[in-house]
């Protein structure tokens, strides 16, 4: 099985929620079995993630029965649930049951099986789908493909990344090991199951024979922390903007007792905020590990050992164990000099074997036989240890949230066609540059709506004129030193 | 303006909410859609700047429905 679930302590709690409901290592590895008879091999799911035990026993129901998952959040708009119908057309869908009535209304057919307070329903069975799906009857996924997971959480993009069993076993087990994860840990769910980087932490626990704490609650409500003291979590996750909240709720003034250690990815945590978390680490006797992943690279990529946090602040580490880099120049060529810039190379198990956008993509076999250009520009200390420079195409992170400049551009010119407007900005700060005053002031609110995020981390400045170069191309640093 | 418009100014404008769903069944932390730990923060953010106080981790933990925004503002000495 999966993680080796069958070697651990079956009478051991995999996974226990807040509400109560506790699901033993000896359910986990029964569950595919009583799912079996209602789903095939090489079929797609949808599984429909919230931080509770059935997405869990969903998600290895099906990664075991061989139909292949793709995580989403259960609370996934209708639109956007409509979208990724139709264009994956999955066979089935796994559901909360507090959603059965919206599924059973939006697939117009009852759940067929029910298990840990979830639903599952079968398409093929189903009265406006069935006919649609006739064609994909045949249809059978590619035999290495395991996991899908999407690439962006917010900008409605179906883009996937493709996982394998390989992919997902092997990066838990280098993070076990970096982490030092044992069957005693009990870390409590911070970040999203359908994130990759939440999802490894699910893994890599399972892996370990650990008991992962579930809650709904975010860790801005006094549920979360009510359960984290009540169970004696041993550690959580959190993206930058995560650490920026807690730093706000002066979590880091006092200890946290049954915690061993944090981690931090999804996006660059600036220095002082390291060296504050690094400082409450060292004087409660905790770990911190900053860290670096892609969901292209299953989840982790680098980590900083929890002993250098404080001497090298701003560096996301090195390589997890089984896993390399390099840096790249604008030739491809490798550079190998201490502090020259270039384009951060990964080489491991981990790395996907390649995005889907269609269905028929879900059918075609590994593209990148272990190495992924991060496209993230990086550098090198004398040490070895990596520091992420800046990114190499057009992407920033908000709230965590990989968000695509040139995709906010093409929104804004659908909204605006007669405004010149280019997107620029920083992790959690989008500054939407343009010549017209007005849009200026109506744009930041226009795009965090469709976005579908907070107006604070957008900002409208107004240009006299968009600088650009003989070809035509815009000249991103000329234009930021037109803000006045 | 009272502090009540003006608690009720700010929730309605991060939440975008209208005037009729100022009220605890509707305006709920994670329940209400727009409610989620970003808004969550700036709603704090805002009530902190507008009425001069500073939420401790309790105020921001606790501050999970419409009511409960105004019961934090009147322990920290804010008069509605």
């Amino acid at each position: 099985m999966i993680f080796s679930l069958e070697n651990k302590n079956p009478d051991k709690t995999a996974l226990l929620s807040d509400t109560g409901l506790a699901v033993t290592y000896g359910e986990l590895c029964r569950f595919p079995e009583e799912m079996k008879c209602h789903v095939k091999e090489r079929k797609l799911a949808f599984c429909m993630c919230e931080n509770s035990p059935g997405a869990v026993a969903g998600y290895i129901g099906f990664i075991e029965n061989k139909t292949v998952p793709l995580m989403l959040d259960a609370g996934t708009g209708e639109i956007q649930i409509k979208n990724f119908l139709n264009t994956y057309r999955p066979d089935y869908i796994w559901a909360p049951l507090s959603k059965e009535q919206e599924f059973t209304a939006l697939l117009m057919s009852a759940p067929v099986f029910n298990a840990c307070e979830y639903s599952l329903w079968d398409l093929n069975k189903s009265g406006n789908n069935a006919k649609e799906n006739e064609e994909d009857k045949s249809c059978e996924l590619h035999p290495d493909l395991a996991l899908l997971l999407a690439t962006s959480g917010s900008t409605g993009s179906p883009k996937l990344v493709k996982l394998t069993m390989k992919n997902v076993e092997s990066n838990a087990q280098a993070i076990l090991e970096y982490l030092h994860i044992d069957e005693n840990e009990r870390p409590i769910t911070s970040l999203p199951l359908q994130y990759t980087y939440g999802l490894s932490i699910v893994n890599s626990h399972l892996l370990a024979g650990a008991t992962v704490l579930m809650t709904k609650s975010s860790y801005v409500q006094s549920g979360f922390w009510e359960f984290l003291e009540k169970e004696k979590a041993t550690s959580f996750g959190g993206v930058p903007y995560t650490y920026q909240i807690l730093k706000k709720m002066r979590v880091f003034r006092k200890d946290i007792p049954s915690i061993r250690y944090l981690t931090q990815a999804g996006g660059k945590l600036p220095k002082e905020l390291q060296e504050e978390i690094g400082l409450w680490a060292e004087k409660f006797k905790k770990k911190f590990y900053v860290m670096y992943g892609q969901t292209e690279a299953t989840a982790r990529m680098a980590y900083l050992p929890a002993e250098k946090c404080l001497e090298k602040l701003g560096s996301m580490g090195i390589a997890i164990p089984g896993g390399r880099f390099y840096l790249i120049d604008e030739k491809g060529s490798e550079t190998d000099g201490i502090g020259v810039t270039g384009e951060l190379i990964y080489e491991g198990p981990n790395v996907f074997m390649g995005y889907a956008n269609t269905k028929a993509d879900l059918l075609t076999g590994d593209e990148n036989h272990g190495r992924l250009e991060t496209g993230d520009l990086a550098k090198r200390d004398e040490d070895g240890f990596y520091y992420i420079v800046g990114r190499k195409k057009r992407f920033i992170k908000m709230y965590g949230i990989r968000v695509s400049l040139d995709q906010c551009e093409n929104i804004l010119k659908e909204i605006y066609p007669e405004a010149e407007i280019i997107c620029g900005g920083s992790d959690d700060n989008i500054k939407i540059y343009t010549t017209d005053e007005n849009v200026s002031r109506s744009a930041p609110e226009k795009l965090a709506d469709i976005l579908k995020m907070s107006p604070k981390g957008f900002s409208g400045v107004y240009v006299e004129k968009i600088p650009r170069n003989s070809a035509g191309k815009i000249m991103y640093k000329e234009l930021m030193k037109e803000e006045k | 303006m009272t502090n009540l418009e003006k608690y009720n100014n700010i929730l309605k404008r991060d939440l975008k909410a209208t005037d009729d769903e100022l009220n605890d069944e509707t305006l709920v932390y994670n329940r209400y859609p727009r409610w989620d730990s970003v808004t969550h923060m700036d709603m704090v953010s805002d009530l902190e700047e507008n009425f001069g106080v500073e939420f401790d981790t309790l105020d921001i933990t606790g501050f999970s429905k419409y009511s409960l925004g105004i019961e934090i503002l009147k322990k920290l000495g804010v008069q509605f």
